[in-house]
């Protein structure tokens, strides 16, 4: 395990408590929409649906944001080479973090009472735009937040000539956070204007910039953890922050479908964001090229486990789920419906907020001075959130295939009690899987924050204090399940998730038949089926082969060691 | 040359895949912005730009893997250099 190398690397620490807490928060606040979905009376007059939807969106903003400052303020330091000049402002930056979220969550509360602060004609406590729902005041608090965030990176810094792909994309990311988050502070009197800016945010924010800090903070992971040659991964991050603008910045056009714009849009919207799976396929095969250049086992097996669920369900989420939907000829069914929720759960928890939980996982036994923690707790918890989130998503997914048919095919009224009894199964089956997702969150979060104090296991105290398994002697080359993951492979198992893909797209696309149309839903149900099932079982193969490879490295390794202990001693090798 | 071709081939049918799948049939062809003349302008600037990035991803991919390559190669070098250090001592 490495030692921490500059002091100033462990201000990171206060913000991924921080984000722990409010991952915890986020998670349990929507178990209680959950809730609420299947009984509508649940907390109804103290936290109404709404209002904890409202939080429920801005906390998956603020919490994920928490993780990308610790994970920036953790890695500044080692791509400069040197400590942070004024450490006090980045305890300020995270006691006015602190504020704004605490401040952002209690003036939602205020929208039940109709109350939005205006003054100076503007709303300071709440303005109600859906993802944009923060009042002026918590918005202006954030654009100081970024633009000191920005300051401390470039102040921290080497000169620009010194800089490498990953400084460009951090620098880019932080500048990007601040000037594209002044268009959530535009508010004109014409809705349809004011939806532009708003999706301006909405996309070019999360999908945009949120994503080159994602490709930088993934790429100088790698480095960290398979000490990959920066001048590859600089490649790879270069080209997949310009394929996210290439296909991007127009495929944007997908939020502007049904805002009263002129019908190009439809077609420019459609064809352009197709292409934006593409930086995600290819961000995928940089990080299985670099953790396979050497076989050397992994030293922090929980962070690998959650940077990869990360690029994966980027992969799912992002990509694939996104894409099916993405047409204007599927996104006429699918906006706004479950199956909507389904790609946000994967494409914003899955991609950015597993990021976080990973870049924590690799820096808080580091910053504690931890010397092979037990790994097992954050395994588990990983299998856990995995299997709770992609769960939850086949839920949404599903039921979202039954709210098109019944809401958007028959016309049948949302509120006249007839939608409910039909999408029933999959509420229950949300409920079930966030409580599955509740506590992954709560393992996880009680392994980082007890890691180091809490008494090594009996397990544990039987390794090596290199960490590798004193019990693997004698263990076999890795065959199975976990033999050598090829790049062939890997293909294949892509082309697998993309099949499934293709049969979710057909399936929105089914929809368009006269046949669907005048009532009969066989196609699109079954097709859908097929489609989420397949995609969600062979994404939680894929990365249970991926992962188990990886682990197999470790037995390998020791089954090499052991062999060079027997032939020290004269005995013949097993 | 033969990569070249394949790029081609590759990029020629996801292009007119992806414009197939988002032309809106629901286009009403009624004002300047959405003309008849305006929309063959749309498709064509649209497929060119969209195979631009599709043939640029496969051209980056391909790259991708050349570096893999180099690195390994360079990795065995590394590592048989070492073996024949070890060997001569």
């Amino acid at each position: 395990m490495k030692a921490l190398q500059y002091q100033t690397q462990r201000l990171s620490m206060r913000f991924f408590m921080l984000m722990l807490v409010l991952f915890i928060v986020q998670v349990a606040l929507g178990l209680i929409l959950a809730l609420q979905e299947n009984d509508p009376l649940f907390l109804q007059g103290v936290l109404n649906f709404n209002i904890v939807r409202a939080d429920h969106l801005d906390l998956a903003i603020d919490w994920i944001l928490c993780g990308f400052i610790g994970a920036i303020v953790f890695v500044a330091p080692l791509l400069s080479k040197r400590d942070f000049a004024h450490p006090w402002l980045i305890k300020f930056l995270f006691y006015a973090l602190l504020v704004i979220v605490i401040a952002n969550v209690c003036t939602q509360y205020l929208a039940r009472f109709g109350i939005a602060g205006w003054w100076l004609g503007q709303p300071w406590f709440q303005q109600g735009r859906e993802y944009l729902e923060e009042g002026r005041a918590v918005q202006v608090a954030l654009l100081i937040g970024f633009g000191i965030l920005s300051y401390i990176v470039l102040r921290i810094f080497p000169p620009r000539r010194e800089w490498n792909e990953i400084h460009w994309g951090l620098v880019l990311g932080v500048l990007g956070l601040t000037g594209v988050w002044v268009f959530a502070m535009f508010f004109v009197a014409r809705l349809d204007l004011s939806e532009y800016f708003r999706w301006y945010v909405v996309h070019y924010w999360v999908e945009g910039i949120w994503e080159i800090i994602h490709i930088s903070l993934v790429g100088y992971l790698i480095v960290l953890m398979f000490h990959a040659k920066i001048k590859s991964v600089g490649y790879a991050v270069f080209w997949g922050v310009a394929m996210v603008w290439l296909s991007g910045m127009i495929g944007n056009a997908h939020h502007y479908f049904w805002i009263g714009t002129p019908a190009f849009w439809q077609f420019w919207g459609s064809l352009f964001s197709a292409f934006e799976p593409l930086p995600l396929v290819f961000c995928f095969w940089h990080i299985y090229l670099d953790a396979h250049q050497n076989r050397k086992p992994l030293e922090n097996t929980p962070a690998f486990y959650f940077l990869l669920g990360s690029v994966l369900l980027e992969q799912v989420g992002a990509g694939i789920l996104g894409f099916s939907m993405t047409f204007a000829r599927t996104n006429v069914w699918s906006h706004g419906t479950w199956i909507t929720a389904g790609h946000a759960h994967l494409a914003l928890f899955g991609t950015f907020g597993l990021l976080g939980i990973a870049v924590a996982y690799y820096a808080v036994p580091l910053m504690r001075g931890i010397k092979g923690f037990d790994e097992r707790l954050g395994q588990l918890a990983f299998w856990l959130v995995l299997v709770g989130v992609l769960g939850m998503a086949f839920a949404f997914d599903m039921g979202g295939t039954v709210e098109v048919f019944n809401y958007r095919t028959l016309g049948l009224d949302w509120f006249g009690g007839r939608i409910d009894p039909a999408m029933g199964g999959y509420r229950v089956a949300l409920l079930v899987f966030g409580c599955v997702l509740l506590i992954g969150a709560g393992l996880t979060v009680y392994d980082l924050l007890t890691m180091g104090y809490r008494r090594p296991s009996a397990g544990l105290a039987r390794e090596r204090p290199d960490g590798h398994a004193a019990a693997a002697i004698g263990a076999r080359p890795a065959v199975g399940w976990g033999r050598y993951l090829s790049g062939f492979e890997v293909g294949l198992w892509l082309l697998v998730l993309w099949f499934f893909g293709g049969i979710i797209t057909v399936s929105l696309l089914a929809f368009n038949l006269a046949i669907v149309r005048s009532g009969h839903p066989t196609l699109p149900y079954t097709l859908a089926a097929i489609g989420y099932a397949g995609l969600f079982v062979a994404t939680l193969l894929f990365i249970s082969r991926f992962l188990t490879s990886m682990q197999a490295r470790k037995r390998a390794v020791a089954a090499d060691e052991s062999r060079d202990d027997m032939d020290l001693l004269g005995e013949p090798a097993a | 040359m033969r990569h070249r071709a394949i790029d081609l081939v590759l990029t020629a049918v996801t292009t007119v895949a992806a414009l197939l799948l988002s032309w809106p049939f629901w286009a009403h062809f009624e004002y300047w912005a959405d003309s008849r003349a305006l929309w063959i302008v749309y498709v064509i600037i649209g497929a060119i730009l969209a195979g631009y990035v599709f043939y640029a991803f496969l051209g980056a991919l391909h790259t991708l893997f050349e570096h893999d390559a180099l690195d390994h190669a360079e990795a065995r070098e590394a590592a048989k250099g070492g073996a024949d250090t070890e060997n001569r001592s």
